[in-house]
């Protein structure tokens, strides 16, 4: 570098000697090495225009004078002519870009869009520009999507459309146009979304097979679907009512599930009531057989004496907690009038035995009870 | 001496660099350029490359741009057949297809979308009005004729418009919208619409809630007229196998049941409260009567 700088301002310096002193000398050898550092520097310069770099999301488009050399140019470090040969332009192709569409306001851009009316622009799509749009039904309603896309072909996107993303945003605008301008407004408010997102996407993809803007649709998703604000307490209201209408029906439905038990529970309660019955007079009845069979069998024994022992404590037992009257025999043999009136009337003439039986006879006749005809005197 | 060549050949450098430059030109991939001597068109180039020219004062280089367009038109009123008015915005993609043309007749893009704003508005009017309301907005898929509208409004203003060396590439509708006044009658109604339908639900709710309750009463009740059936029966055959017991006991010596039944019957109907009435003149008392009898 030394000797370079030396060669260069020695001959200038060697013609001139006796007048410049060694100051202006200094001078010169300074501004001669600085031309030639910033020539050198130049030349590097020019130089680095031979590389260019593509980022890691990117991909470059190699130009050579304007003409599209290659197309396709992975990220990295790309080798090429020097500026003005060769122009390497990047666009992001492996990043997901995301685009707004849609028609009305959100409620708080809502507020900000009543103090002061903004000028109309195309990027405000789905804000405050485009305040709703008309459902099949003729309701108004609001309502944003977001659509992922990535750019698929580099050279159409960069170098075939103008403002890209605008254009996709006009086709958006007008493919949700196409699937709300025929659908209902419960549908859309309710099941419809997802419907609605698929018609979005596959409709979308077909716009743009048609026109080709170099990009590829990801996905589409409905970021909300609200009816406008001047309708919401309505809408809210219908809302609250399917709610109230379900909750009648739950409480009807816990009532049902509550009764139906109950009514089991009601019903066993009969049924077992029903075979405790069973037994009790099954069992009872086979008891008082028994016992019939076991006092039958001893009667068989002793007829008379059984028969003459089990009326006497039948004597015994209904005396001793009945009333009497008793009547001695008159001097004449007759009753009183009163008393023979009664046996008159009630005994059958033929009747020779008097006894405790014909009195209780006189007794039953007068109205107790009706087996009194099956007593069978003995 | 050596400076002075390195200096000459600098300067014939530069000097070279820029009567090259003067020279020739690019041609871009998004560009159409047309060449001009003393203002006539000599050469139009849609290849991108490298061409040479004469310099500056006496060809020119005008630059066109050949990307595909878009120009939204704003939210016009249209009348429909049905004499509604309808607010609609409408865009339009489109580009330069005779570079020429376009560069002799209008010259830059925004007389070119000024153009198509006045053709593509005048060639919506005029179509919207044979359209109704119905076939623009509708809930049946098949009257809406967005389409065929689109497509005429789109084939007439390619027709208008090719003689300014631009082609229309699509004709769409980004918004549709009603007048002010229009849309406050449609918050009206649609307020309306959803009351009815909140008190529908209402309603609707209701009556399942009380058909759900009628049904479980009924249930209830079968349950219990089929659990009522079941335990008479189970007394019936009770009662008849217990009538089947003691028939087949007493069976055996009836007289002796029906001595011990009257017996039996005779301590239960009397009581304390019963009177008794007897004459004296009975085997009761026979044992201590005798001797007074006699």
């Amino acid at each position: 570098m030394s000797r370079l700088l030396r060669q260069q301002s020695d001959p200038e310096g060697g013609s001139k000697k006796a007048s410049f002193d060694s100051q202006i000398r200094t001078l010169n050898r300074i501004l001669s090495g600085a031309g030639v550092i910033a020539a050198v520097l130049l030349v590097l310069l020019y130089l680095s225009t031979c590389i260019g770099q593509v980022k890691v999301q990117e991909t470059g488009v190699l130009l050579r004078f304007g003409r599209v050399v290659r197309s396709h140019v992975d990220s990295g470090i790309c080798v090429k002519f020097p500026w003005p040969v060769d122009r390497l332009v990047t666009v992001k192709t492996r990043s997901v870009e995301t685009i707004q569409g849609g028609f009305g306001a959100d409620p708080e851009q809502l507020d900000e869009f009543e103090k002061s009316y903004g000028p109309i622009d195309q990027l405000s799509q789905g804000t405050l520009a485009v305040p709703y749009i008309i459902t099949g039904d003729k309701n108004i309603l609001h309502l944003k999507v977001l659509i992922n896309y990535r750019v698929s072909d580099p050279v159409i996107y960069l170098f075939g459309v103008s403002d890209p993303g605008s254009l996709l945003g006009m086709l958006i605008q007008n493919v949700i146009l196409n699937c709300v301008s025929k659908a209902e407004v419960d549908q859309l408010l309710t099941s419809g979304k997802i419907e609605l997102r698929d018609v979005l996407n596959r409709e979308l993809s077909v716009y743009l097979k048609e026109i080709d803007l170099g990009v590829e649709i990801l996905s589409a998703e409905i970021r909300n679907v609200r009816p406008p604000r001047p309708t919401t307490q309505a809408f809210k209201d219908v809302i609250n009512a399917q709610e109230e209408s379900r909750e009648s029906i739950h409480q009807a439905e816990s009532y049902a599930k509550r009764m139906i038990p109950e009514a089991s529970a009601e019903a066993m309660q009969i049924l077992s009531e029903a075979e405790a019955y069973r037994n009790r007079v099954v069992e009872a009845a086979t008891g008082e057989a028994r016992r019939f069979d076991l006092i039958a069998e001893e009667y068989l024994k002793y007829p008379a004496l059984t028969r003459e022992r089990l009326r006497q404590e039948t004597v015994e037992l209904v005396f001793s907690k009945a009333s009497k009257h008793l009547l001695g025999p008159s001097r004449s043999g007759e009753l009183p009038a009163r008393i023979r009136f009664l046996i008159d009337s009630a005994v059958p003439k033929s009747t020779e035995q008097t006894g405790i039986l014909e009195s209780l006879k006189i007794l039953e006749k007068s109205g107790i009870a009706e087996q009194a005809d099956t007593l069978e005197l003995p | 001496m050596n400076t002075r060549v390195l200096i000459a050949g600098f300067i014939g450098f530069v000097v070279l660099v820029l009567a090259i430059r003067l020279c020739v030109y690019t041609v871009p991939a998004d560009q159409f350029v047309v060449i001009t001597d003393f203002g006539k068109p000599r050469v139009i180039h849609s290849d991108p490359g490298l061409y040479y020219k004469w310099p500056a004062p006496f060809s020119l280089t005008n630059r066109i741009d050949k990307k595909l367009q878009s120009y939204q038109t704003p939210l016009v009123e249209y009348l429909t057949g049905d004499k509604k008015n309808l607010l609609i915005q409408a865009y339009i993609f489109w580009r330069i297809r005779e570079p020429l043309v376009f560069f002799q007749a209008i010259h830059n893009i925004e007389s070119a979308t000024q153009k198509l704003d006045d053709v593509v508005c005048s060639l919506v009017a005029s179509t919207l009005g044979e359209y109704g309301m119905n076939q623009i907005i509708s809930t049946e898929e098949d009257t809406i004729q967005i389409g065929s509208i689109l497509d005429r409004v789109t084939s007439s203003a390619r027709t208008r418009i090719e003689s300014y060396g631009i082609d229309i590439g699509y004709v769409g509708f980004s918004r549709i919208a009603l007048p002010d006044d229009n849309t406050r009658s449609v918050y009206r109604r649609m307020i309306a619409e959803r009351s009815t339908i909140a008190n529908e639900y209402r309603a609707q709710g209701r009556q399942r809630a009380s058909e759900i309750r009628a049904e479980a009463d009924r249930e209830r009740s079968d349950i219990l007229a089929v659990a009522y059936r079941d335990a008479e029966i189970i007394r019936g055959e009770a009662d008849a196998e217990a009538a089947e017991i003691y028939g087949e006991a007493y069976s055996k010596n009836p007289e002796l049941y029906r001595f011990l039944r009257t017996l039996e019957t005779e301590k239960k109907i009397m009581g304390d409260q019963t009177n008794i009435i007897m004459s004296m003149d009975t085997d009761l008392f026979e044992p201590l009567m005798e001797k007074q009898i006699k």
